[in-house]
């Protein structure tokens, strides 16, 4: 897969950092599905080559968190651990049906890896990372492999069905161990252009939309007890907001009407610029008179009338219905 | 609406400031009050106005103070 634009600093970038940049990430993972996604990028990058070869394949730590919160629905995780907890008593909740942050991540180690089936068969003859004691441990191999126990690990194949899953499991279990990473992970620096933002992938979202509208019942004695004290209160309210609400009409009306009749008389029938001046200033103050009279009007209908209704309807609300999980 | 109440306090604030201007510029160059009125009044017959208004809102505070004197009595 190509990059996406990369710097030369690409090649400073090694397993350490991107795994640590990738955890930093997937904060939005529960702990145990965080751990086991690091855990298989993290033996992508033994399996590989060419570190930067899987670095760029990879592209960066967004990218790929990017691609884990496509297919991370923490509800329905959620949910899957809980069924599989009931279906396996006592076992670990977390094994079980491969959910689909893994078969995502699986699918990138098959696209990096094609000559490695999943499925291919264990030869009697082939050498495996998960082989007991019955071959012999080469000299040196201990060194390329120190994390790694081959002389007393239980035998079983990568991927077992049926009764050997549980022991399959542990022994997975036991190689995730390995490679989880405890308490804090290791500091990436700040290396600036290191990553760069790729198009289509800058600041988007990793957090799936989660929208969890809360139920609201109502309390049906309650509602009808405050229907009817609240409907005859409030038109008493209304009643009484009216008064002033046709005064400032009234008001407005009548500073209107004055002041146009003064401007058109001061531009009709005076010569004398004194009683123009006198004439037009007292119909300017009238007008503008008449616009705050307007004004207020509309504030008393919009204003005071309206909040005072939305006011009684939002603590009818309040008080007469109850939030219930959905 | 906060936006739209500002813009037509500050109309109203220039508004009135001009006329007030204007008002005052006016008498200081000798405008006449009392002819002004009766220039307007020669045109609009504003004391007939004046003498209606009067009249009815005199009967009208009759009329409601005797409604405030009967329950009483």
């Amino acid at each position: 897969m190509a990059a996406f634009g990369f710097s030369t600093e690409v090649n400073d970038i090694n397993k350490q950092k991107f795994l640590a940049e990738l955890g930093k990430l997937l904060t939005f993972m529960y702990e145990e599905d965080r751990q086991a996604a690091l855990a298989m990028y993290g033996k992508m990058f033994d399996d590989a080559r060419d570190e930067q070869d899987l670095i760029q394949f990879l592209s960066s730590p967004t990218r790929q968190a990017v691609v884990i919160a496509r297919a991370y629905n923490a509800r329905a995780r959620k949910l899957q651990v809980e069924s599989q907890s009931r279906q396996q008593e006592g076992d670990d909740p977390w094994s079980g049906d491969a959910p689909d942050f893994v078969l995502a991540i699986d699918k990138l180690y098959q696209e990096y890896f094609p000559d490695l089936g999943d499925s291919a068969p264990v030869m009697d003859d082939q050498f495996s990372l998960f082989e007991n004691a019955a071959y012999p441990v080469e000299d040196g191999m201990d060194e390329v492999f120190p994390a790694l126990d081959l002389g007393g690990e239980d035998a079983a194949p990568a991927e077992p069905a049926g009764p050997e899953a549980a022991e399959a499991g542990d022994e997975v279990s036991d190689f995730l161990e390995e490679y989880r990473f405890d308490g804090d992970l290791p500091e990436a620096e700040d290396d600036g252009d290191a990553f760069p933002e790729e198009d289509g992938y800058e600041e988007e979202s990793l957090f799936a939309d989660e929208e969890t509208e809360p139920l609201r019942k109502p309390r049906v004695p309650l509602l009808i007890l405050y229907i009817l004290l609240a409907v005859p209160l409030t038109l008493v309210g209304v009643l009484v907001l009216l008064v002033p609400t046709l005064l400032f009409l009234a008001l407005a009306a009548s500073s209107v009407s004055v002041g146009a009749t003064l401007l058109l008389a001061a531009f009709g029938g005076f010569t004398i610029l004194a009683d123009f001046l006198l004439l037009f200033g007292t119909a300017l103050v009238l007008l503008a008179l008449g616009l705050l009279f307007l004004w207020i009007f509309i504030w008393f209908i919009g204003g005071a009338i309206a909040g005072m209704i939305a006011g009684v309807i939002r603590l009818g609300g309040r008080w007469c219905y109850k939030e219930v999980a959905a | 609406m906060k936006k739209a109440g500002r813009i037509v306090l500050i109309i109203v604030l220039v508004a009135v400031l001009l006329g007030a201007v204007c008002v005052g510029v006016g008498l200081m160059t000798g405008a006449d009050a009392m002819r002004v009125y009766s220039t307007l009044d020669e045109r609009y017959n504003i004391s007939a106005y004046q003498q209606a208004y009067t009249q009815y809102a005199g009967e009208l505070m009759d009329a409601v103070s005797e409604a405030l004197q009967s329950p009483a009595a």
